[in-house]
This record gives structure tokens, C-alpha cells and sequence, in this order.
């Protein structure tokens, strides 16, 4: 399903540690700056939702299914949905939903599968097969039995949605940590570290969590990405936030009933998504070359 | 109030809308309809022989007749292998014969059921009054495990007077038996001797009945291959060689697969496809007026709407027509009167509450100040048209003070369960009949098999009983104006959108008859020359 | 070897385990779950008392342990049980279903995997040039645009408006094989845009840092050409992650194409599981997921296994 649009693990070894050498082509990065200010308008806009006159997202401003710039009217600039709602500020009451969600999730699930996965890459023995048997039970698990399971014991609710897709996300940080960790662990380096008789868990949190946390880093924006998809697949199969509350999922799933006769409704909330996917990944990539750029010249 | 008007025969029928997720799990009544006669074209035009694929609103769990909630998905499947013992004339509740020739009583307690001479099943054995008794007490003996049906709970005593007659006794009277078995899976009779020599579970899979096809190959969830049945007791008939059902609960997906070709016909409960698919050049001949619909129940067990004010300041609060309009693009059917036009029940000034903003702000207020808010959730089931529904009652009642409305969608066991066990505060459930028995009965009277919401009004119980405890029209007539009168006054539902069912042909097929909200028979189904 | 035999054996004993721990999961979550199979079979017009009656003499309001214990002896026997629902054996459900999941995930995986070999190839010739910059945004493209709003556009688009391929349905091998082509490959598709998405990157990625490696210098300073480096050279090491998510991503698939089976109205194995749980049918999701469970870790200890053979660095011991 996909809800597993989760994030690529980085598998161990995969070559970690050499910097580049060859000269990416002298470029202004207009790429980096237009995602990044895609992303910081979007995260402006969730913040202050409250505070920007938009019409209140769960309310009917107008007539339904009304197609963009009929009107220049700023609750009815994007149309309105099925219902009469607000698309513009169901975009953005969504913006704030989304990024809410993907962000704990992401937060929560890095943390703990990078606490797990330094324990078993670094710790090995015991701990690493507790660990490995752990991620490999939420990995062989298929998620749609994890997500059914969990919206309808707990209630679904945004909490409920960010529970379920921590879950998610915490095998995949785990396997990329632990990979990362045991790839860092054989490095001359670490091994020289050891043989001048720096303590286990200074290795761990001074040496291999730096250093491997730059992996992790990189792919934080994709797994927000991936989530982000994750979410509209939940929306789509009737798990994700409750209505009338707006997140891009729904209103996805909510419009395709009328994709034919007001298409602006999945289009308007699916560009968005896409843009912000699209953004995010560009970023995540952007973020991954400077950071190698500085470790080589620093 | 705009009152317009209509006239409809309803028989209200709990979860049991042709949904995706509703399909095969739901109970054991549906509705009933003419089976529109001189649609079927002349001999001339309709080819013997060949292919033709049908799409029902869901798949079957299996084949067993016992087995068969939902009339609405599995009557496409039971009436191709088992035929119907007979089918009900909606407007005089006649029986129309079909296996039996008559379905008849003297005094509403003791049924005498005659059948055709010379019906076999398709592995050669007779369809005689044994084996229709036979195919009963099964289904209350505890031998195979049966769907709950009001039908089987009715019976007492099932007696074969010889082998085309058998007499069947009711445990208190009803004079309207006959609807009852109709929408039941007691109108399928299945052979004794292919259940005795392959045991319950493989008939489940392999069944043998005296329906114009026998099944030859099945993929669950997707194609059941049916091939003619050479000894079909109507002779000549079925037109067809091969008949397929793809079942889709997806009806815009499904309209899609007739227009691509990729089947010849569908069926659509609410009315909307049909217009679609009729701009698009297939024909929709079949629409009967089956009236009933689906139905937002109130709980009156619970807080808020165990006070009439709240059922009827959330009914006064809503525009209807213009859910239609959201939810429908306009092309569902909002009931006006409990009981539609053609219904012999109806009298136009029944009016159900039609929106007045108003005076829905004012109880909302007032209940407000007593202390006792109307904050409530809706039950729904993901993804269905009713889900889309609640959302649309939410969006409108978020315009009114003192009011707070949020919706929980569920899968359908857990919607069952919340309607079983009375944890609901409202949810959505199915409405939809010819006659007001066996359903309305069952959903609205105190005693009611599926009286989901707790109802107890004595005007109601009165009604049903004097509708239910003769076969006189003017009798009834007069029990069920009563009836609605009280329904009216007590809100026990939003009466959201009525069913309509209709089959969508593509232009090289014809002769598809339907009984009951989706119940097709195929016999006379074939490809035009 | 024998450390690499012993090894594999604690690997296996341990996905027994999971195995184990999957299934108790499942069936302990499901359980929690309103609504029981009981009432399902006896639908919507049941009284509690019924249910209750039903759930009795199926057994179901025995301890769990019990049940569970008994499910397992069964299934160490080869016996997944019968289906409650339907009455047919869940190892017969699950023997008709794979097969359309399977050939989905094969399709699928396929032409993710040849998009991906092609434009990761050709963006590592030029990273940052044209060939890379149309490469990203395509799997930038595959992995915004979700399956199920790629799934009915896709539908609408090439089986309604144009008519080539079937809206919905399927086609077994069996009827032929044009006529099941013609079925899977819009699923197919869906399915592999999302597998291209996440590959593309990966691969790239790996292949770029690659050709950045002293062993690539050394081969070039041997005068070794562009291209032969790349195939020859490169694409080696690069693709033993590739090998790794193929891995995770077979596995998750193995859990079903949910989302798109349900948009085609695909037969397969994720149509079976979401059936089965709206059925609330627990011995076949239970059968379902064991079997998605074994395939998970077994695709991942040949992995693991490959992955040992392949790059050295990873010595065993530091796994086990």
C-alpha cells in the first residue's frame, strides 16, 4: 500500500564517508532557494493560519464546487470544495495539519529509531538482536493492519494518525542508523579512537552519532515527503484526520468523487502536495551536497 | 413549508444501501419491485447464445443461499444459480408466480405455498415441497450457519401436504408473509440431495439450484463464470450461454466499465449513474420507482436526542436539497412524504419536516440553556455516499450556534456493532422497500428486530400492527396514515435520499428484469442481433 | 563457512521468532477490533444474544493464548484453517490470490527497476547535467503524485477516454497471456512509478559517489572508458543497496498493493487481507500474514546473505 511511500533506508555501507571530489557545475542554486522559500511560505502560512483573514476552514463560505477566480474574494480566490468550504483555506489550515503530523512523526520516529539503531550498530551483540528482531516484527507486519488496528481502537484523531505513523518511521531510521553505525564502526577512525581507549559510549555519542546522523539528516525532508504521501493514502482508505478538520489527504480523497465535474478540487490540494514534495526533496538533496562539500573542505 | 408531493411505499431496510463496504455482510430484507413488464424486447431481436458480463454492487461471501445478508449484492448471484421461488407485484402485494404458482392465506397464520410441476434442479432431482422445506429448516435448525432473517424467526411449523403443496405456520399472524420471504434468502431453494451428498461446505462452493445458470468457475472478489442450464424449466430460456459477474462496489468505476466495453450491465441504487450513463448512450430502461432510501437514525436511548426537540431541531436545521446537490450533483431523490406517490399509503399532506433555519436556531438555543447542548457524533462507514453525506449535515450545522457535530467513519463491523449494541448517538443506516412490511416493522415498531434506536411510541407500534394484521387495502390504509402521522411527529430519523434503483445497459444487451432493489433475473438477458 | 552456516542459522531461528511475533500482534490487535466474525456471518438483523451464542460455539471467547496456541500447532502442520466467512481453506484463498500479487509486484518492479537503471546510469555519465536534472524530477514527479490519484487519472485517461486497456478486473495467466497483460499492466504501472520513485534516488545517489571512489580513479588512470567504468565498475558496488531496498520493498509489497488492488479491482493478495478484515475473518488475515511474515524475512536473509558475499567490508561477525 501506500502508505509504505516511507522513506528509502540507506542500507550499511552504502558509501558512506568519501567525500566528493568532482566539481558539481558552478550554478546558482536557484533550485535550493526557490524550495526553500516554498517551504518556509508554507510553514509561515500553517503558523499563522490563526491570524491571516481566511474564511474558518470547516465552514460553508459559498456556493459549492465554485471553480478558482470565479471570484477574487480571497476565501473564494481557490473555489470552494463539495460542501462549500474554502479551498484556499482548507490549503492552508491543511499546511498546518500535515506539516503538524509528518513532523512529530518524523521527530519522534528519528529519535527513537536512532537511539536504536546506535544501539545495535554500536553495541552489537544482544542489544542488535533485539533490536534487528524488533524492526524486523514492524516491518513484516503489513502496515495496513498496524494503521486499521490502531484508528479503530484508538479513536482517529490527529494523535492517532501521528502514533500510527511514527510507527512507520521508526524501523526505517532504526535500519539507516544501525547501518550507518556499523559502517562508521569499522572505520579507521573509530578504530583508532578505541585503541587510544575512548569509552564505548563516547565512541557512540561523539564519534558514530555525528557522523552518521549527517545520513540521517539528509533524509529527513524525504521521509517528511514520504509521509506527507503517507497521510493522503490514510485519507484515501478512510484513516486519516477526522473531518471537518482539512489536511491535503483528505481533501484529496474527499474530492475524488467530483473529479470530473470540479476537478480543481484534488487538482488545487494535489499540486500543493506535489510542490511540497517536490521541494522537500530538492532540499534534502541540496542539504546532503553541502553538508559533503563542508566535510571535505573542513 | 414546501411541501411537494410524492407518493411512496416504503419499507425501511437498516444498512443495507448498495455500498462498497456494505456489500455481503448486511441483512437478510431488502425491498421489492415491479419487475417490469413489456420491457422484454421480441424473440426476433435478441440473439441466442453468446456472452454477456453483469456488475453487481459486491461480491458474495459464497454461494450458500444461507449465507446471503444483502439482497442487494447477492440476488444477481442466488437468481442466476437458484431462481426465485416467486417474486411480490408492488403495488397490490400480489404474488407473482415464478417456481410457485401462489403464496396464499385464509386467516394471516397458516401459508400455503403450491409449486410448478416439473421443476428440477440442475442435477436432475425434483423441486418439490420437500425440498422447500428442506432449504427452511435449515436455515433455522442450526445445520448450516444462516444470516439472521425476520422471515425464519416468523415461522413455526413447516408441513409438506403433497409434493406440490406445502403449509407453512407463523408463530403470531401477518398478512403480508409474503414480502418477508421475498427479501429473504427463503425465497432460494436449494437441492437436499446435493447438500446431503456434498455436505454444507463444498455446496457453499459448488451449488446446485433450478436457476437458468450454473456456476462453472469462481474468483472471489472478482469474476463468477456462470454457463447455461440446459434443463431450465422455462424452456428456450436463458437467451444467454455464458453470463459473468464482475461485482464493483465503485459505481462510477463500474459505469466506466460499461462505457470501455468491458461489461454490459450494471445497476445503480440512487439514480445519478443512470443520467450519467444514459449523456454517455447506454440505455437505463428499468427504473420501477422503487421507493425507501437511506436513513440518518436517531438513538433515543442517548443523550441529546432522547429529546424530540434535539431530533427536530437538527432535521429542521438541514437543506436537503441542497445535500443533494453536494453529495449527488442533484440526481438523488429527498424524500418529502414517508411514502411515495404510487404507494397506496400515500396521502400528500403527510409531509415529512422540511428546513426551517429559524426555528432550528431557537431549540438548539433553547436546549442549550436548559443545560442540555446538542453536541453528537455521526456514525458512518468510510467511503460510502452516506460518509459524504454526514460530512455535508456537519458543514451545515456548523453555521448554527449551540450545535456540535463530528462524524466517525468506520469499517462496517464496527458500524454494525454501534447499531447493535445502541452506542450510537446517529448513524447512518439503509431505508428502502416497496410495502411497509417486513422492514419498517422491524426498524421502527418497539418490538422491532432491528429497532436500532431505541424507539418506543405507541402511535408507531399501532400503526404497524393494524398495517401488518390484515390483507384489506382500506384497512391498512387507515393504520398506516396513522403511522406516518406518528413517525412524523416523533423524528426518528433524517430521511436522507430515497432509493431508486435502475439498470444501466450498454446498447448491445436487453432483457434484464429486476425484482427488489437490485435483484435481477437474467433469463431473458441476451445480446441484440 | 561453518560461521556463516551458524550465523544463519541464529538468523533463521530468529525469524521463526518474528514470525511468531507478527501473528500473536495481529491476531491480539484484530481482537480489539468492535465487531466479531460472529456477527458478520449473521448480519446486521442479529440480536447480541445471537453473537454471543456464535462466538461461543466457534470457540471464540476462549483465552487468547489458547486460541493462539492452537493456531500455531495448526500451522506448523501445513493446516492455515477455514475461512469462516467464505468457508473455503485460507491456503486456498491465499493459492489464488498470490499469484496476481506476485506477477503486480514482478511487473511492477520491473519497470521501476529499468527506469531506474536507465536514467541512473545515464545521470551519473553528467551528474548535474540534462539526463540527471530530467531523471530527479521524474522520480521527484513519481513520488509526489500518490497511486491513488495516479491510479484513476491513469484509469481515466488510457481506459475510458482512450479505450486500450481494461478500466478494471482481472485476467488469469491461465485465460491467456495477452488478456492478462492487458489487466495488469495499469496496476503495474502504479505500482512500479512509486518503486521508480524511491530507486531512482537511491541509485543515483550511490552511482555518483561512486565514480568518485580511489579504485574508479585508479581504473580510470588505467585508461578504462566513461561508460565501462560506469556499467562495468560502478554500477556494481552502487547497486548493492539498490539490492538491499529491493529487498524491504519486495517485502512490503508481499503485504499487499493495497491501495491499488482496490483501485483496479485487483483479486490479489491486499484485496484478500482488506476483505478479510472488514470480515473481521481473523483465520485468514492470520494466514495472510504469517505468509507475508515468512516471505518478509526470508527475502531479507537472502539478502542479508548477498550482502555478505558481496561487499567484504561487512563481516559477518559484526551481524551476528
Amino acid at each position: 500500500m501506500s502508505t509504505d511511500v516511507l522513506p528509502t533506508t540507506r542500507p550499511a555501507g552504502a558509501s558512506a564517508g568519501k567525500p566528493r571530489t568532482y566539481t558539481l557545475r558552478a550554478r546558482r542554486p536557484y533550485g535550493l532557494w526557490i524550495a526553500s522559500a516554498w517551504v518556509l511560505l508554507l510553514v509561515g502560512c500553517a503558523v499563522a493560519a490563526d491570524v491571516l483573514p481566511l474564511a474558518d476552514p470547516a465552514k460553508p463560505v459559498g456556493r459549492a464546487r465554485q471553480v478558482p477566480f470565479h471570484s477574487l474574494a480571497p476565501d473564494q480566490i481557490l473555489g470552494t470544495d463539495t460542501y462549500g468550504r474554502s479551498v484556499l483555506s482548507r490549503v492552508i489550515f491543511g499546511a498546518r495539519t500535515d506539516l503538524l503530523v509528518t513532523l512529530c512523526a518524523c521527530a519522534f520516529g528519528a529519535v527513537l529509531g536512532c537511539l536504536l539503531g546506535l544501539l545495535a550498530g554500536f553495541v552489537k551483540g544482544w542489544a542488535d538482536r533485539a533490536v534487528s528482531f524488533l524492526i524486523d516484527t514492524l516491518l513484516a507486519l503489513p502496515p495496513i493492519i498496524l494503521l486499521i488496528a490502531i484508528a479503530t481502537i484508538l479513536r482517529p484523531s490527529t494523535w492517532t494518525l501521528t502514533f500510527g505513523l511514527t510507527l512507520l518511521t521508526v524501523p526505517a531510521f532504526a535500519r539507516l542508523e544501525r547501518g550507518a553505525a556499523l559502517s562508521w564502526a569499522e572505520r579507521p577512525f573509530v578504530l583508532a579512537a578505541r585503541s587510544y581507549g575512548a569509552s564505548g559510549l563516547r565512541i557512540a555519542f561523539r564519534q558514530i552519532l555525528p557522523n552518521s546522523l549527517l545520513t540521517v539528516i539528509t533524509f529527513v525532508p524525504t521521509v517528511i515527503a514520504g509521509l506527507i504521501v503517507a497521510e493522503g493514502s490514510l485519507g484515501f482508505l478512510g484513516l486519516g484526520i477526522p473531518p471537518p478538520a482539512a489536511s491535503w489527504g483528505t481533501m484529496i480523497a474527499d474530492g475524488r468523487a467530483s473529479l470530473r465535474i470540479a476537478p480543481h478540487e484534488v487538482l488545487v490540494p494535489a499540486a500543493v502536495v506535489f510542490l511540497t514534495v517536490l521541494a522537500l526533496n530538492t532540499l534534502g538533496e541540496k542539504v546532503r551536497d553541502r553538508l559533503e562539500i563542508r566535510s571535505r573542505t573542513g | 413549508m414546501g411541501r411537494k408531493r410524492m407518493r411512496v411505499r416504503v419499507r425501511l431496510r437498516l444498512g443495507a444501501l448498495a455500498l462498497a463496504a456494505l456489500a455481503g455482510v448486511l441483512p437478510a430484507c431488502g425491498g421489492s419491485s415491479d419487475e417490469a413488464p413489456g420491457t422484454a424486447p421480441s424473440a426476433a431481436t435478441v440473439r441466442l447464445g453468446g456472452a454477456a458480463t453483469y456488475i453487481p454492487s459486491g461480491d458474495v461471501r459464497n454461494l450458500e443461499p444461507a449465507a446471503q445478508g444483502s439482497v442487494t449484492s447477492s440476488g444477481p448471484y442466488m437468481n442466476a444459480i437458484f431462481d426465485a421461488l416467486f417474486t411480490v407485484e408492488p403495488k397490490t402485494g400480489n404474488v407473482r408466480p415464478r417456481i410457485a404458482t401462489s403464496f396464499t392465506t385464509t386467516d394471516g397464520r397458516t401459508w400455503t405455498l403450491k409449486l410448478r410441476d416439473g421443476v428440477k434442479f440442475s442435477d436432475g432431482t425434483a423441486l418439490d415441497a420437500e425440498a422447500v422445506r428442506f432449504s427452511w429448516e435449515r436455515l433455522r435448525n442450526g445445520e448450516v450457519q444462516a444470516v439472521a432473517s425476520d422471515a425464519v424467526r416468523q415461522m413455526d411449523t413447516i408441513t409438506v401436504v403433497d409434493p406440490l403443496t406445502l403449509t407453512v405456520t407463523l408463530k403470531a399472524p401477518n398478512w403480508q408473509f409474503q414480502h418477508a420471504v421475498q427479501d429473504s434468502s427463503t425465497i432460494w431453494i436449494v437441492s437436499p440431495t446435493a447438500v446431503r451428498t456434498q455436505g454444507n461446505d463444498d455446496f457453499a462452493q459448488h451449488p446446485v439450484g433450478a436457476g437458468p445458470f450454473t456456476l462453472k468457475s469462481r474468483t472471489p472478489n472478482s469474476d463468477t463464470v456462470l454457463a447455461r442450464n440446459p434443463n431450465y424449466w422455462q424452456t428456450g430460456l436463458p437467451k444467454l450461454d455464458t453470463l459473468i459477474l464482475r461485482p464493483n462496489p465503485d459505481g462510477q468505476q463500474a459505469l466506466d466499465t460499461v462505457l470501455s466495453g468491458g461489461a454490459q450491465a450494471m445497476y445503480d441504487g440512487v439514480g445519478q449513474l443512470a443520467t450519467q450513463g444514459k449523456d454517455a448512450g447506454l440505455s437505463a430502461p428499468q427504473d420501477y420507482g422503487m421507493q425507501g432510501g437511506v436513513t440518518f437514525l436517531f438513538n433515543q436511548a442517548k443523550a441529546p436526542f432522547d429529546d424530540v426537540r434535539a431530533r427536530q431541531a437538527v432535521v429542521l436545521a438541514l437543506d436537503l436539497d441542497e445535500i443533494n446537490q453536494q453529495v449527488f450533483e442533484g440526481g438523488a431523490e429527498i424524500p418529502k412524504t414517508l411514502f411515495s406517490p404510487d404507494s397506496p399509503f400515500y396521502d400528500a399532506s403527510l409531509t415529512l419536516p422540511v428546513n426551517q433555519p429559524e426555528q432550528a436556531q431557537a431549540l438548539f438555543d433553547e436546549l442549550a440553556a436548559e443545560g442540555r447542548p446538542v453536541s453528537f457524533t455521526i456514525n458512518t462507514t468510510s467511503g460510502s455516499a452516506s460518509a459524504s453525506y454526514a460530512k455535508a449535515i456537519q458543514t451545515q450545522l456548523s453555521t448554527y450556534d449551540n450545535v456540535t457535530v463530528e462524524v466517525a467513519q468506520t469499517d462496517v463491523p464496527t458500524h454494525s456493532a454501534g447499531l447493535r449494541n445502541h452506542t450510537f448517538q446517529l448513524a447512518s443506516s439503509g431505508a428502502q422497500s416497496v410495502d411497509p412490511e417486513p422492514a419498517l416493522y422491524a426498524a421502527l415498531h418497539s418490538t422491532g428486530s432491528n429497532n436500532y434506536g431505541s424507539i418506543k411510541d405507541s402511535a408507531i407500534d399501532r400503526g404497524l400492527d393494524a398495517g401488518r394484521a390484515s390483507s384489506d387495502e382500506a384497512t391498512r390504509r387507515a393504520g398506516y396514515l396513522a403511522f406516518q402521522k406518528a413517525v412524523i411527529a416523533n423524528v426518528p430519523a433524517i430521511w436522507a435520499w430515497r432509493y431508486h434503483p435502475v439498470g444501466i445497459l450498454a446498447t448491445n444487451v436487453t432483457g434484464l428484469h429486476f425484482y427488489g432493489p437490485s435483484s435481477p433475473l437474467f433469463e431473458n438477458f441476451g445480446l441484440v442481433e | 563457512m561453518a560461521a556463516l552456516a551458524r550465523s544463519l542459522a541464529g538468523k533463521a531461528a530468529r525469524a521463526a521468532l518474528v514470525v511468531v511475533a507478527v501473528t500473536v500482534l495481529t491476531q491480539w490487535l484484530l481482537e480489539l477490533a468492535p465487531g466479531s466474525v460472529a456477527s458478520v456471518i449473521l448480519g446486521e438483523a442479529a440480536t447480541p444474544e445471537e453473537v454471543a451464542r456464535l462466538d461461543h460455539e466457534m470457540g471464540f471467547d476462549q483465552p487468547f493464548l489458547e486460541r493462539y496456541g492452537r493456531w500455531l500447532v495448526n500451522l506448523l502442520q501445513g493446516d492455515l484453517g477455514t475461512s469462516p466467512v467464505t468457508g473455503q481453506s485460507v491456503l486456498g484463498q491465499i493459492v489464488d490470490a498470490l499469484p496476481v500479487t506476485v506477477e503486480l509486484m514482478v511487473l511492477g518492479l520491473s519497470f521501476g527497476l529499468l527506469l531506474t537503471l536507465v536514467t541512473g546510469v545515464l545521470a551519473a555519465r553528467n551528474p548535474g547535467g540534462l539526463a540527471d536534472r530530467v531523471g530527479t524530477a521524474m522520480s521527484s514527479i513519481a513520488l509526489a503524485v500518490p497511486a491513488f490519484v495516479a491510479g484513476p487519472v491513469l484509469a481515466y485517461l488510457v481506459a475510458v477516454r482512450a479505450g486500450w486497456l481494461p478500466v478494471t478486473g482481472w485476467s488469469p495467466i491461465s485465460e491467456g497471456l495477452g488478456d492478462n497483460l492487458r489487466y495488469a499492466l495499469l496496476p503495474a504501472l502504479c505500482v512500479g512509478l512509486l518503486e521508480f520513485g524511491i530507486l531512482q534516488r537511491l541509485l543515483r545517489a550511490d552511482l555518483v559517489a561512486t565514480m568518485n571512489e580511489d579504485f574508479i580513479d585508479s581504473a580510470r588512470g588505467r585508461g578504462v572508458s566513461e561508460s565501462r567504468l560506469l556499467l562495468r565498475h560502478a554500477l556494481r558496488p552502487a547497486s548493492l543497496p539498490l539490492l538491499t531496498i529491493t529487498g524491504l520493498t519486495v517485502g512490503r509489497m508481499l503485504g499487499g498493493t493495497v491501495v491499488v488492488e482496490a483501485l483496479f479491482r485487483t483479486p490479489g493478495l491486499g484485496m484478500l487481507l482488506t476483505t478479510s478484515i472488514s470480515n473481521r475473518d481473523l483465520v485468514t488475515v492470520s494466514g495472510i500474514v504469517a505468509l507475508v511474515a515468512v516471505g518478509y524475512v526470508v527475502i531479507n536473509l537472502a539478502v542479508d546473505v548477498a550482502y555478505v558475499l558481496v561487499d567484504p567490508r561487512i563481516r559477518i561477525r559484526a551481524a551476528s
